[in-house]
C-alpha cells in the first residue's frame, strides 16, 4: 500500500483511537488522527485526504454534523461512521448526512481494514476520473470539459454529454469488456432504458470519428453478448 | 349579570390554574424523557467504546507481530478499560438497589482518612500523568459511622468528576478536615463550573449538563444520584458553589 494514501481518523476515546490509528499505519496508510469534531474541520480544510473515519458522539460538534459539513463542499472523499450508536434511524441518519458507510461499535478488526480499503480504492477511482481531462486516439484529442473533438488540422467537432460520458468511460476501461449494464448505470444512470441499438448507434458514431476504416474497426469493438471495448493501439 | 360575570371569571381562573398544572406536568415528563434518553445514549457509549477498545487491541495483538511495548501498552489499555466497565456496571447497581430500597447500608465506624487517601492515589494513577493532578490535604484519623462500600463510592465519583472536568493537569484539590467536631470533606476542580440553573438539577438521576451527542466527558447521569441517595442516608450535608476564578466546589458534612 503506497504511503500517499491519507486517513483522517476523528475518535475521541483515547485508547480506541490508539489502536485504530496503530493498524491503519501497520497496513501502510498516513493517519492525521484528532479527537473533536471542530478540529476535524479544521484539519479536513487545510489537508487532503482519502478516507475520513468519523465518531457520532464527539466533543465540540458531532459526527452528523461534521460529515453535513464536509459535504457541503466536498461529495467526493468516502466517509466511514464508526459509532456506538446502532439503531437503525441512526444508521439513515449516518448515510443520509452523507456518509459512504457505517460500522457499528465493537467491530471485528479485518472488517475495519476491508471497508476502509474498499472505500479509499474508490476515492483513487474518483480521482483518476477527475484528472482525465483529454485524450488523443490517432489524429484527434477528445476534450472531456469542453465536449469537444479536435482534429490535427484544427477542426472542432462538438460531442454530446453521453457522447463524452461513454468516451470517458470506455476509455478509462480501455483494453477491458464494458457491460451494457455499467454503461447504462454511468452513462445512462438508468433514468431511461436506451434499447440495445442505441448504445450500437454510439458506437457507430464513434467509429465513425476515430475508425481509419469503419468496417475493421480498431479501436471501437463489439464483445457479442457482453458489451463493448476500447483498445488503445498507439 | 353579575353573577354570571362572577361565576365565569372563577371558572376562567380554574381553567388557567389546571392549565399551568398541566403545562407544568408536562415540561416535567418531557424532561425526565429526555433524560432518560441521555442516559441510554450514555450508556451505550460508555459500555461500548471500552469494549470496542478491549476487542480491537486483542485483535491487534492476535493479528500483528508486535513488540514487547507496544503489546504492554495495549494490554494495559484494555485493563483500563476493564476497570472502567467494572466501575460503570458497580455505578448502575448501587443506584439501581437504592432505587428499589433493597440496600440496607450497613453502618460500622471506619477511618475516613484512609479511604480518602487509597481513592485519591487510586484516581491519580489513572490520571493523565502528571504528578500534581490531584492535591490531597487529608488531616489523619478522621472516622465516620457509615456504610464504607456506599461512601467509597461517593468519594470516587467526587473525585473522578473533578478530574473528569478539569483541563489536562489542572489541580484537583482534596481536603479532608474534621470542622467544628463533624467530618467535611471539600472537593475542588478548575473545570468550566456548573451554571447556577443546573446545580439543583445534577443530582437528579441520569441528568448530565449539555448535549450527550456532544459530549465533552464520560458518564452516564448516575454519580450524583448516588453521591446524594448515599448522603442523605447517612444524614450528611452536601453543598455546590463556585471556585474562583472557575470551577466547582463540592462540600460535604457529616453529623
Amino acid at each position: 500500500m503506497p504511503q500517499k494514501l491519507r486517513i483522517l481518523l476523528v475518535e475521541d476515546e483515547d485508547h480506541l483511537l490508539d489502536a485504530i490509528k496503530l493498524n491503519l499505519e501497520l497496513e501502510g496508510y498516513k493517519v492525521h488522527a484528532v479527537k473533536d469534531g471542530k478540529t476535524a474541520l479544521k484539519v479536513f480544510k487545510e489537508e487532503r485526504f482519502n478516507l475520513i473515519i468519523l465518531d457520532v458522539m464527539l466533543p465540540e460538534m458531532d459526527g452528523f454534523q461534521v460529515c453535513e459539513t464536509i459535504r457541503l463542499e466536498n461529495t467526493e472523499v468516502p466517509i466511514l461512521f464508526l459509532t456506538a450508536k446502532n439503531t437503525s434511524e441512526d444508521r439513515v441518519m449516518g448515510l443520509k448526512k452523507g456518509a459512504d458507510d457505517y460500522l457499528v461499535k465493537p467491530f471485528n478488526l479485518e472488517e475495519l481494514i476491508l471497508r476502509v480499503g474498499i472505500l479509499v480504492k474508490r476515492s483513487m477511482k474518483a480521482d483518476d476520473l477527475k484528472e482525465l481531462n483529454s485524450y488523443k486516439i490517432g489524429d484527434k484529442t477528445i476534450y472531456f470539459n469542453s465536449f469537444e473533438l479536435k482534429q490535427d488540422d484544427g477542426l472542432i467537432v462538438p460531442l454530446t454529454k453521453k457522447e463524452t460520458m461513454l468516451l470517458k468511460l470506455l476509455i478509462e476501461r480501455k483494453n477491458e469488456a464494458v457491460s451494457r449494464e455499467q454503461i447504462l448505470e454511468t452513462v445512462w444512470n438508468y433514468d431511461v432504458y436506451p434499447s440495445t441499438r442505441t448504445i450500437d448507434n454510439f458506437i457507430l458514431t464513434f467509429r465513425k470519428y476515430f475508425e481509419p476504416d469503419q468496417k475493421n474497426p480498431v479501436y471501437f469493438h463489439s464483445i457479442r453478448g457482453v458489451g463493448y471495448k476500447f483498445t488503445d493501439i498507439h | 349579570m353579575a353573577m354570571v360575570m362572577g361565576e365565569g371569571s372563577v371558572f376562567l381562573f380554574l381553567l388557567c390554574i389546571g392549565a399551568y398544572f398541566l403545562h407544568q406536568s408536562i415540561k416535567k415528563e418531557d424532561r425526565l424523557r429526555e433524560q432518560q434518553q441521555n442516559f441510554l445514549l450514555s450508556v451505550t457509549h460508555e459500555l461500548k467504546s471500552p469494549l470496542a477498545a478491549i476487542k480491537l487491541s486483542i485483535q491487534t495483538i492476535v493479528k500483528r507481530d508486535l513488540d514487547k511495548a507496544r503489546q504492554t501498552s495495549l494490554l494495559n489499555n484494555s485493563l483500563k478499560d476493564i476497570e472502567r466497565l467494572d466501575d460503570l456496571v458497580e455505578n448502575m447497581l448501587l443506584a439501581t438497589k437504592i432505587e428499589n430500597r433493597s440496600y440496607s447500608f450497613p453502618k460500622e465506624e471506619f477511618d475516613l482518612s484512609e479511604m480518602v487517601s487509597r481513592i485519591t492515589d487510586r484516581l491519580q494513577i489513572h490520571s493523565c500523568g502528571c504528578e500534581q493532578l490531584i492535591n490531597p490535604k487529608i488531616q489523619p484519623g478522621v472516622k465516620v459511622v457509615g456504610d464504607q462500600f456506599a461512601l467509597s463510592s461517593v468519594v470516587t465519583n467526587l473525585v473522578e468528576n473533578a478530574v473528569k472536568y478539569s483541563g489536562p493537569c489542572a489541580e484537583v484539590g482534596v481536603e479532608l478536615t474534621n470542622k467544628d467536631g463533624h467530618p467535611f470533606l471539600r472537593v475542588t476542580d478548575k473545570g468550566p463550573g456548573i451554571p447556577d440553573a443546573e446545580k439543583m438539577l445534577i443530582f437528579d438521576k441520569f441528568y448530565r449538563v449539555g448535549d450527550e451527542n456532544v459530549r465533552k466527558s464520560k458518564g452516564t447521569g448516575l454519580g450524583l444520584f448516588i453521591v446524594k441517595e448515599v448522603l442523605q442516608s447517612h444524614d450528611a450535608d452536601i453543598s455546590v458553589k463556585d471556585n474562583a476564578p472557575q470551577g466547582a466546589i463540592f462540600e460535604i458534612t457529616f453529623s
